[in-house]
């Protein structure tokens, strides 16, 4: 990736920080993650504002709210509309059938361009305290953007959207492999989300990134667990029902959990997939 | 005559102990392609079912150190008779779903080298296990309680639960637990029961749904009734599958509610195995 692009990528990203990012959590987006075509949904924005306020909303409106669970056949609902919009757009996601049964999940595969070493985790952790200094750094010092860059290579992203009946609510699944099919461990998987989101995740209100079996391959994934799901998207639901909006839960719930783990959903899904009857 | 309450309620308490001490001799070889400074002998363990294989196997671990060259150790996984071991499954899981009807002990199959990456989820540390079985409880309660219940205990509450596992004490395990099994008396039952179902001769893990432990009409519902909706080829073609919950066959009269709260495993799941009925 040409010094270039960097450039123009850290433009757009620094306002961002700005406004968002460094009022809650001190926190700027370093500039070694913005080769990767960084597009930030606004409605992630809009929700991790909500989150931190989820208390804005009364407990009177909150009651007043429908439920903010998803039942399994809204799922499937939410899903097949997605899928629609998604084949005007060719973005590449499609449905993948369980045989035998009526159950099965939203799948898209991405290539996406990643890091090997562990080496840029470990220059983070030490210079997490002085995130803005080494910024300024980077922008003078492009020999030692070169090394960090050295182990990058493209990378093959598969994502899987699960119903889970126990927290009634999609569950992101994923897994990750270079070219030659070899899995990206835990920690390379945690090296190359951006390091803004890792600090979310650490946060919460997810209990952060762990290795499962998914329900249905019974093979390891990577996953961003559920129990907390229904707990973030309340208040985004409640806003939505007080103002009359209908919401499209996959839309929503995709819009903020893709981001952390490297997956984008266009803004026009919001405006163009409607929510189920 | 009637017998008094209380020695049914003893009875129960029984079980839950029969339950939780259950075990299975256990032979374990190195396999043969490791290399080694010396031959390797076998070791025999007699593992808890209601553990994970990861958890206790230390002994086994240091037993082939001592004959594995350093630089060709890995990560440690299991195997029988070629199917890699999910960790993450319950032992007494394991050995019902792929060894049930084989003769004791079992053989168990130890490799230090290429790790199965695409079917076993890796397990570097015991709080790898304790997230894993942490989760399990969590989710098990969101199907019973809502979360209601896990979520107002407190840290050591639920340090509790995973120290009485790990330490095999029951009753530390069980003074906590018990909170986690109770329900309002009207409603007969939890709100729903964690239960996964595994086939020895099928494509996906396990089935895991939505099944209340009272019907509409105010019915006690059985594990044949949970079979009727799940897997009906096992209660229709009895002589073809076993129904196998800790190595026994219970009654398809059972009801799912008091199977829920004495025969789940620690994680607060019911598991069930199906496998082919052994030819007589």
């Amino acid at each position: 990736m040409s010094s270039k692009n960097v450039l123009f990528s850290k433009k757009l990203l620094i306002p961002w920080l700005e406004k968002y990012s460094q009022k809650n959590t001190g926190w700027k987006l370093p500039d070694h993650f913005s080769h990767v075509s960084c597009y930030i949904s606004p409605l992630s924005l809009e929700g991790s504002r909500k989150w931190h306020g989820t208390t804005m909303m009364s407990d009177k409106e909150g009651s007043s709210a429908a439920s903010c669970y998803l039942d399994e056949k809204s799922f499937h609902l939410s899903c097949q509309l997605f899928l629609q919009y998604s084949s005007v757009l060719k973005d590449g996601w499609s449905w993948t059938e369980f045989k035998g049964v009526k159950e099965g999940y939203m799948k898209k595969t991405i290539l996406i361009p990643g890091r090997l070493c562990s080496l840029l985790n470990q220059f983070w952790k030490h210079k997490t305290e002085d995130v803005d200094a080494l910024v300024e750094d980077q922008v003078d010092d492009d020999t030692e953007n070169q090394a960090v860059c050295e182990n990058q290579a493209v990378m093959c992203y598969e994502y899987h959207v699960l119903y889970s009946c126990s927290y009634q609510v999609p569950v992101l699944y994923f897994r990750a492999s270079t070219l030659d099919g070899r899995l990206l461990s835990l920690e390379e998987v945690w090296n190359n989300i951006r390091p803004n989101y890792r600090k979310h995740l650490l946060q919460g209100p997810w209990d952060t990134l762990t290795q499962q079996e998914h329900p249905l391959l019974g093979q390891p994934f990577f996953v961003l667990h559920p129990c907390r799901t229904e707990e973030f998207m309340r208040p985004v639901l409640q806003m939505a029902h007080v103002e009359k909006r209908k919401v499209n839960y996959i839309v929503t719930w995709l819009s903020v959990m893709g981001p952390m783990v490297r997956l984008e959903v266009p803004l026009s899904y919001c405006t163009a997939v409607a929510a189920p009857d | 005559m009637t017998l008094p309450t209380p020695i049914i309620m003893a009875d129960d308490k029984d079980v839950l102990r029969d339950v939780w001490f259950g075990r299975i001799p256990t032979c374990f070889m190195l396999y043969p392609d490791e290399v080694t400074e010396r031959e390797a002998e076998p070791f025999y363990l007699l593992l808890p079912r209601v553990s994970y294989l990861t958890l206790v196997t230390d002994k086994v671990k240091k037993h082939f150190l001592k004959v594995v060259k350093a630089e060709d150790v890995e990560e440690m996984w299991f195997e029988y008779e070629g199917t890699p071991l999910k960790w993450h499954y319950p032992i007494g899981v394991l050995f019902d779903l792929h060894a049930s009807n084989t003769a004791l002990p079992w053989s168990v199959t130890v490799h230090f080298k290429d790790f199965p990456e695409r079917d076993l989820l890796h397990c570097p540390s015991s709080s790898v296990i304790e997230a894993h079985f942490m989760s399990s409880i969590k989710e098990a309660d969101a199907l019973k309680h809502k979360g209601q219940v896990i979520n107002d205990m407190q840290k050591k509450d639920h340090k509790q639960l995973w120290m009485g596992l790990q330490n095999d004490k029951f009753d530390q395990f069980w003074a906590m637990n018990r909170k986690l099994m109770e329900y309002p008396t009207e409603e007969g039952g939890f709100r729903y029961i964690p239960f996964r179902i595994y086939q020895t001769l099928s494509d996906r893990p396990f089935i895991q749904k939505l099944f209340r432990p009272v019907s509409p009409e105010g019915h006690v519902l059985t594990l044949g009734d949970l079979l009727k909706e799940m897997v009906p080829a096992a209660i229709y073609e009895p002589k073809k599958y076993q129904v196998v919950i800790h190595g026994i066959e219970p009654l398809l009269e059972t009801p799912i509610q008091w199977l829920s709260e004495h025969l789940s495993h620690p994680d607060n799941f019911l598991h069930i195995c199906i496998v082919p009925a052994p030819n007589d």
